[in-house]
């Protein structure tokens, strides 16, 4: 086990470096440099600032001096006017994509499982189509579809919330004071987070369904439950002990991997109401081109889909001891 | 005695009937058939295809050019004349709806085309090619999972763009399916070399392997046609992912060029006139909702039908 875990931490490195090295050079084979906008800066300022960046180095000067830093945990500076580092950028952005992600995450897992669980027990009556058409419709509308049809009604017809912005409170992952303001209900501004978060936590939500409701149902059939009825227990400690407690199995191993991609797959919600978090640089990097923030964002990313992968197949050998690795 | 044998015949004869001798496809048929939901996605599928092909094609459904703009008739809702009403340029939303629905259906079905072949050599190489190339390609799968995979299909997209002078992929349609296939290939690969691997240690094809049959014969004959059914699944349930991946695109304005309208695009322009004119968004939005829901209907379907083993 111990030999395993070390064997696919380690791992991580080469996965790494290969999908930063691709990127690397697929970024630089998008036309265009960071400076070839439409309003052309003087040749003499342009090589000055190619100068500056290393940029007028050949691509494979750039790379060893790109993965020189990199190594020092330096991710270089972004080109946009503000001359802030790529570092700079991702702490800043990061708290807020933590909480988008973390509050989809909770909105997922409560409605997710709660119409699951209504669905199992309601099977083919109107609670189990609810669940259902819920399931359905989540698993089918594109997260940008929804956005705007919530948009509509919600803000445009209705008027309850806003059309952009994010709506938690400030707070900085280097500053353990300010950590305690997520956990205050009132220092949020629900109108701002409401509609990202449904559009952003549905699809997940109605995956959570199914497989809630199909593993409820698989329980509700097994010989222990009958029993728990036969000698007389009451329907809701029949639920609550012994249905619901062994229907989480196969729950549980899904909300890593449900995880991951709420937080990789919000850029798309965070373009659309404007949040500041970490994908929305991402898009904007590609246009202008900004080489350093393309890099750092990717890597933060693949960093956290390879970590999170690695915490989920090490918790899946603890649960589950008949699950061996070599 | 005698009685016995005959009834003992006729059983035989009837199980060779062939009422009674339904194959894996007919019977996959005759469920997928019994399936109201899958049937009635089919066929709003089917009539999108060719409402879509005829209004790219023929001039009285598309009634007017996609990029023909009209001040006279800028931010309209839905008429008699302009049935999905006019953008901010005057430009009629019925025929660039159907403009885009064609693009997806193209990206959709492009993608698992280009996805099925790729999926198939790598997953199969890894199957049946001997230890160590089943390593290096299933190294190679891992990599293409860790990938974050809309960053990856933007990132390719914006790569690709720009070579617009370029043989094969200077076609910006093509440019996207092969983007989106990039990312999407790694599913089936993954699928095929576990059905493979599964398969060669069939008795069939062990038997088939004793009578002395080539390998590649093996693999094309015996084992191919029995994997087919999780495959055509995948397929299907592929198809809503690429088109999202090209609305995710044509979205956030990496898409088809201008003036060319994929519904990602038109979902996008809709947006920024949300306030003003919401029939903009709402039609080019509801036709890519009711195209994933019907693909996903009908992948539901066909898993029921093809994989009775896989129901959940």
């Amino acid at each position: 086990m111990t030999g395993y875990i070390v064997r696919r931490t380690l791992w991580i490195i080469p996965v790494l470096w290969a999908i930063a090295t691709l990127t690397f050079f697929l970024m630089h084979a998008v036309e265009g440099g960071p400076f070839a906008s439409e309003k052309p800066v003087p040749p003499r300022i342009e090589e000055a600032l190619n100068a500056k960046y290393n940029l007028d180095k050949s691509l494979g000067e750039q790379y060893v001096l790109y993965f020189w830093d990199l190594l020092h945990l330096d991710l270089g500076t972004s080109f946009n006017a503000n001359q802030i580092t790529v570092r700079e950028l991702l702490a800043q952005g990061l708290p807020i994509s933590i909480q988008l992600g973390v509050v989809a995450f909770i909105y997922a897992v409560v409605v997710g499982g709660a119409l699951g669980v209504i669905a199992a027990l309601n099977q083919n009556r109107a609670g189990d189509y609810l669940g259902v058409f819920f399931a359905t419709i989540g698993t089918a509308m594109p997260n940008f579809i929804m956005a705007s049809f919530l948009v509509i009604i919600f803000s445009v017809k209705l008027g309850w919330f806003a059309v952009l912005g994010w709506g938690g409170p400030e707070w900085a992952l280097d500053d353990p004071t300010t950590w305690a303001r997520n956990f205050n209900p009132f220092a949020w501004d629900y109108t701002r987070v409401v509609l990202p978060v449904v559009a952003l936590g549905t699809l997940a939500a109605s995956y959570i369904a199914r497989i809630t409701r199909a593993s409820m149902l698989e329980v509700l059939q097994q010989d222990y439950v009958r029993t728990a009825r036969a000698k007389g227990l009451q329907e809701r400690h029949v639920i609550a002990r012994h249905t619901l407690k062994n229907a989480m199995v196969p729950i549980l191993t899904v909300l890593g991997p449900i995880f991951v991609a709420l937080v990789t797959g919000s850029f798309i919600v965070e373009r659309i109401f404007a949040i500041p978090g970490i994908g929305r640089h991402f898009v904007t990097a590609i246009f202008t081109r900004d080489y350093g923030v393309i890099m750092g964002v990717t890597l933060f990313y693949a960093l956290l889909v390879a970590v999170a992968n690695l915490l989920i197949d090490i918790s899946y050998a603890v649960v589950d001891p008949r699950i061996r690795y070599h | 005695m005698a009685e016995a044998i005959a009834a003992n015949e006729r059983v035989t004869i009837a199980d060779m009937s062939p009422r009674r001798h339904r194959g894996l496809w007919s019977n996959a048929f005759r469920r997928l058939a019994r399936n109201r939901l899958a049937l009635i996605s089919m066929g709003i599928l089917l009539a999108m295809i060719v409402l879509a092909i005829l209004g790219n094609y023929v001039d009285w459904v598309q009634r007017y050019e996609p990029s023909a703009q009209d001040y006279s008739v800028r931010r309209a809702g839905p008429s008699a004349e302009h049935w999905f009403g006019t953008d901010s340029l005057g430009r009629d939303n019925w025929s660039r709806v159907l403009q885009g629905t064609w693009i997806s259906l193209r990206v959709g079905l492009g993608v698992q085309a280009v996805v099925v072949v790729i999926g198939v050599l790598i997953g199969g190489t890894a199957a049946l090619g001997g230890r160590w190339l089943d390593n290096l390609m299933m190294r190679l799968t891992d990599l293409a999972y860790a990938f974050p995979d809309l960053l990856f299909i933007i990132l390719l997209s914006a790569t690709f763009q720009g070579r617009q002078g370029m043989p094969i992929i200077g076609d910006p349609l093509f440019q996207m399916i092969l983007a989106i296939s990039f990312v999407a290939w790694v599913t089936i690969a993954r699928l095929v070399r576990g059905q493979m691997l599964a398969l060669s240690e069939q008795d069939f094809v062990t038997a088939a392997r004793a009578t002395g049959l080539p390998e590649w014969r093996i693999v094309f004959q015996h084992m191919l046609p029995n994997a087919l059914g999780p495959l055509i699944v995948a397929i299907v349930f592929g198809i809503p992912l690429a088109i999202f991946a090209e609305a995710v695109l044509g979205f956030i304005g990496i898409g088809m060029p201008p003036p060319t309208a994929s519904l990602g695009v038109l979902v996008s322009n809709g947006y920024d006139e949300i306030r003003t004119n919401i029939w903009l968004i709402v039609f080019p939005a509801g036709t890519i909702a009711i195209m994933m829901l019907c693909f996903t209907f009908l992948g539901d379907g066909l898993r029921d039908a093809l994989d009775p083993r896989a129901r959940e």
